[in-house]
């Protein structure tokens, strides 16, 4: 392609944020920062982990767009490995005082740079994966289901459709497991649509450039969903949340995570939790996923998931530890926007940075509701460093629920 | 340059980075501020003294210029470089190197954050004099290279007068101890000792005279109690006598915050907050404070200020202390966040000193430039400090139409700020063409850095030098 055209083409791609290009007051929050009270260490994972060259920061994705818009010429090559190092956890949004959107930047400039052609090797077999095999491993489809084959819990004719998303069940599907025995406990079955209907919602493609193939997966889930008749649907994955969140099924569908269900059972008194004799002594920390702990992330963002499960924790009686950099400006732990796919042994820094922190306030455990940070951090798992649990496997693990006479 | 060489150069240093490609110089380009950047051929992230010493050999003996930048958010323009030079950047170092509560200071290298430095401090009971509005990410080393201000001026002034001493690579490469740390055996404990003051030529020198690679500042301990409030003045005049009173009397000693306020700006706060006040309830001039300290001490300081204010024709103004200090208390934070000031569009900063005299004229300058150039949104504020104030002209600007005229009318607004005896605080190069106003000091300055600096390498045109 001549570079003209393809600088047209990243032109468009920058021009929905022209109005962040020219507010960035350069003040270097995204970069780095500390603020003890906000809970703030750090800001940037990529920076922390990757590579510390201003090129690849919120602040830095903001200038190097604007230099696109501006007609100046870049390498390319060091476009794209700038562009496609982000995790896209959105911390830079966090921070930032003007309340710019790097993060969403990123993604729109990696959309103009996929359908140019340019996404890296990585990103684009993953990609492609997805389009395939309709989840980011590449696992073949027809084997979706089979971490629910005999489980109690499925039936056919449940109100409510469980689809646990990619990360749960094909890198994660104790996960899963956990989620359907804990919800069978709790008197609430689930329905699973048939593998060969089985669709990613388009999150993980969304966050890697590929917003039409995304769109795809989520209208073939959608129509899915419309077949299973079903107006409910739980997930376990913390991207689908909001991927599903606008889906188009007639009649309109309530898009819940798991432990919303967990929840409201609790708060309708319809469950009662008992701890075996086994529940760990020392503290457990809650993961700030950041899709579930950010609310310039999304509306699961802004529904603060960690700090309700930190609260069912202690409720429970388990003792609870916080790391130093918590809530929505905590860390990424390197398993979002493709940074597995692009740049492994980042990523993989990135996650033992991370339990490393946990490690150093003394936790023993650190749990989950996003099972794609659950499967990134185990993969990263170092003795001596906490263990990754979903909430649901610790729940299944440590507690037997009874659904509660009415 | 050819950055094989530097590169080669550097090489068996301390891990230092050199940057060539072209989207991470982009980032260097231009700090906070409205001054023009040029394109530097290298960066260097420096991870140790040694690599301080070796860039600046290097940039020496090419004679290519050299800039320092720590977190580039200084709004007067000493990060900016010209084209083809060599930025220097010193992020990397921060390392907090000793908290000494025997001899009551931190040592630190200077790319480490205020934020970073407080939380360490304040686990220890212990806090800093005077910490920019920006410290999350402001750097100490950017500050006082740059004269800081901000939370503790009341009390403290400037963050260079926080400074017990520093660590300089100087442009040949040589590395100077200043105060008691000029003999290695006895370390930063004294300032002034020996002869003359030389910290003090590095504070504000925004990187032109030297790279300072250690800082020893004093620590506090951290107030317990803080009490907030605001008064409102009839007039700038009454106002600004009443600063020097309670100056005088050293009843800002507790005050960590005071931040000064125009009629436009208390209108706009106090309206845009509560929609329903009656505007010509407004006072024209207010005062907002923060006091910390011991509870029994704020509480009499505090009476005593509100008695002071009475005298000059002034009162109490409950909703202006709700209003600028709610995001305060929310945050229950040591620092201003600026989010919010300046959430609504890019600024051009001008930071001036005056003399408490001088607060209706420089207001009234302000005023003026308003009528010039109306296009420009115009603001201005006061910083409260141990003896007179600091002036922020703050002008709300669109970065894509307006940054020419930005540049002329702050440039004009700068000017007569000068005629009417407010001098530059924070210089960089936006206050640069004015510089030559200042002889013989600024020929002295002129002088003193072809000493030290004899190929001119260090921050050329910073300054006006
Ligand atoms: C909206 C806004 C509000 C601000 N409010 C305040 C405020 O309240 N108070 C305040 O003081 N500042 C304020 N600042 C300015 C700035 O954020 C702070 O002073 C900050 O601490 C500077 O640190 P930095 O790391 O960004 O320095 P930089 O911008 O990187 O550098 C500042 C200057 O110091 C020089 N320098 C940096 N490091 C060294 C070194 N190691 N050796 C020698 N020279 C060096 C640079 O060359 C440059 O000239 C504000 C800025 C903005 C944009
Ligand atoms: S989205 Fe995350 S990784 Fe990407 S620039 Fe922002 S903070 Fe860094
Ligand atoms: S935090 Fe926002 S305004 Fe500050 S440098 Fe980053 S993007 Fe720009």
């Amino acid at each position: 392609m001549a570079r003209d055209d393809l600088s047209a083409a990243l032109v468009q791609g920058v021009y929905p944020f022209v109005e962040n290009l020219y507010h960035c007051l350069r003040c270097n929050y995204c970069v780095e920062m500390r603020w003890q009270e906000r809970g703030i260490q750090h800001v940037c994972p990529t920076l922390l982990h990757h590579n510390p060259a201003p090129g690849y920061s919120g602040k830095g994705y903001l200038a190097t767009a604007r230099a696109l818009l501006e007609g100046e010429e870049l390498p390319i090559d060091s476009l794209v490995e700038r562009l496609f190092n982000c995790t896209t956890c959105g911390n830079c949004e966090e921070v930032c005082p003007v309340g710019l959107r790097p993060a969403h930047l990123v993604r729109q400039v990696r959309a103009a740079m996929a359908a140019q052609g340019l996404a890296p090797a990585p990103i684009a077999a993953c990609a492609a994966n997805v389009i395939e095999h309709h989840n980011p491993a590449g696992a073949p489809n027809e084997a979706r289901n089979a971490w629910a084959v005999g489980l109690a819990g499925i039936a056919a004719d449940a109100e409510t459709l469980y689809l646990p998303g990619c990360a749960a069940s094909c890198d994660a599907p104790d996960e899963a497991r956990a989620t359907v025995s804990v919800l069978h406990q709790a008197g609430l079955p689930l329905k699973l649509l048939p593998a060969d209907q089985a669709r990613c919602c388009g999150a993980p493609l969304g966050e890697i450039g590929y917003s039409a193939e995304a769109d795809a997966e989520r209208w073939q889930l959608a129509a899915a969903i419309e077949r299973s008749g079903c107006r409910r649907i739980a997930v376990s994955g913390a991207e689908c949340v909001p991927s599903l969140a606008g889906v188009d099924v007639t009649g309109g569908v309530e898009v819940l995570h798991a432990f919303d269900l967990v929840e409201r059972a609790i708060a309708e008194n319809r469950i009662d939790f008992k701890p075996n004799t086994h529940v760990p002594r020392g503290p457990i920390a809650v993961l700030d996923s950041c899709h579930l702990s950010k609310p310039s992330h999304s509306v699961a963002g802004a529904a603060d998931y960690p700090r309700r499960i930190r609260a069912l924790l202690e409720r429970l009686g388990c003792r609870t530890a916080e790391a130093p950099d918590q809530g929505s400006y905590a860390i990424c732990c390197g398993a979002a926007g493709g940074m597995p796919y692009m740049s492994p042994l980042s990523a993989a820094r990135m996650a033992e940075g991370k339990l490393r922190s946990f490690a150093e306030v003394g936790a023993v455990a650190v749990i989950t509701a996003s099972p794609l940070c659950i499967a990134h951090l185990r993969r990263s798992q170092i003795r001596g460093l906490p263990e990754a649990m979903g909430i649901f496997q610790f729940i299944e693990t440590y507690f037997r629920l009874r659904p509660m006479a009415r | 340059m050819k950055l094989s060489e530097l590169r080669k150069e550097l090489a068996g240093q301390g891990g230092a980075i050199v940057l060539e490609d072209k989207i991470d110089l982009l980032g260097y380009r231009r700090d906070s501020s409205i001054a023009l950047g040029g394109n530097p051929s290298a960066a260097v992230i420096a991870r140790s003294v040694e690599d301080v010493v070796a860039t600046v050999v290097a940039a020496n003996r090419r004679k290519v210029p050299l800039y320092v930048r720590a977190a580039g958010s200084t709004y007067a323009g000493g990060a900016n470089p010209c084209d083809g030079a060599i930025v220097l950047d010193t992020s990397a170092l921060r390392q907090i190197l000793k908290i000494d509560e025997d001899r009551g200071l931190a040592l630190v290298e200077p790319g480490v954050t205020y934020g970073a430095l407080l939380a360490e401090l304040g686990q220890r009971g212990l806090t800093l004099g005077v910490v920019p509005l920006t410290g999350a990410a402001g750097t100490v080393g950017g500050a006082i290279a740059s004269h800081g201000l901000g939370t503790g001026s009341p009390r403290y002034q400037s963050t260079g007068d926080e400074v017990a001493g520093l660590e300089v690579v100087m442009p040949n490469g040589e590395i100077l101890r200043t105060g008691s740390a000029a003999l290695a055996d006895a370390g930063f404990f004294a300032r002034y000792a020996i002869g003359p003051d030389l910290t003090g030529i590095f504070l504000g020198a925004n990187g032109s005279l030297g790279v300072i690679t250690k800082i020893a500042l004093w620590v506090h301990p951290k107030p317990s109690h803080q009490e907030t409030f605001a008064l409102g003045f009839p007039d700038y005049e009454s106002g600004a006598r009443f600063i020097s009173s309670i100056q005088l009397k050293e009843l800002t000693h507790n005050v960590w915050y005071g931040a000064g306020y125009e009629d436009k700006a208390i209108e706009a706060r106090v309206t845009g907050a509560r929609p329903q006040f009656e505007r010509a309830a407004l006072p024209r001039f207010c005062l907002a404070l923060d006091a910390r300290g011991a509870r029994e001490e704020v509480v009499r300081d505090r009476a005593r200020i509100v008695a002071e204010a009475s005298r000059f024709g002034g009162a109490d103004f409950a909703v202006f202390d709700e209003v600028f200090f709610a995001k305060l208390r929310r945050d229950n934070t040591f620092w201003y966040s600026y989010a919010g000031y300046f959430a609504r569009s890019m600024c051009a900063l001008l930071m001036c000193s005056m003399a408490n005299e001088t607060i209706p004229r420089f207001f009234r300058v302000i005023e003026n430039n308003r009528k010039a150039y109306p296009e420009l949104t115009w603001a201005g504020g006061l910083v409260l400090c141990r003896r007179g104030v600091h002036g922020a002209v703050i002008v709300f600007y669109d970065e894509r139409e307006q940054w020419e005229t930005v540049r002329v009318a702050s440039e004009r607004c700068g000017a007569e700020l000068l005629a009417i005896g407010c001098v530059p605080y924070k210089s960089g190069r936006v206050w640069a063409p004015m510089m030559e106003r200042f002889r013989p000091y600024h020929a002295t300055l002129a002088n003193l850095k072809k000493v030290l600096d004899p190929n001119g390498i260090m921050s050329p045109e910073v300054l006006g030098l």
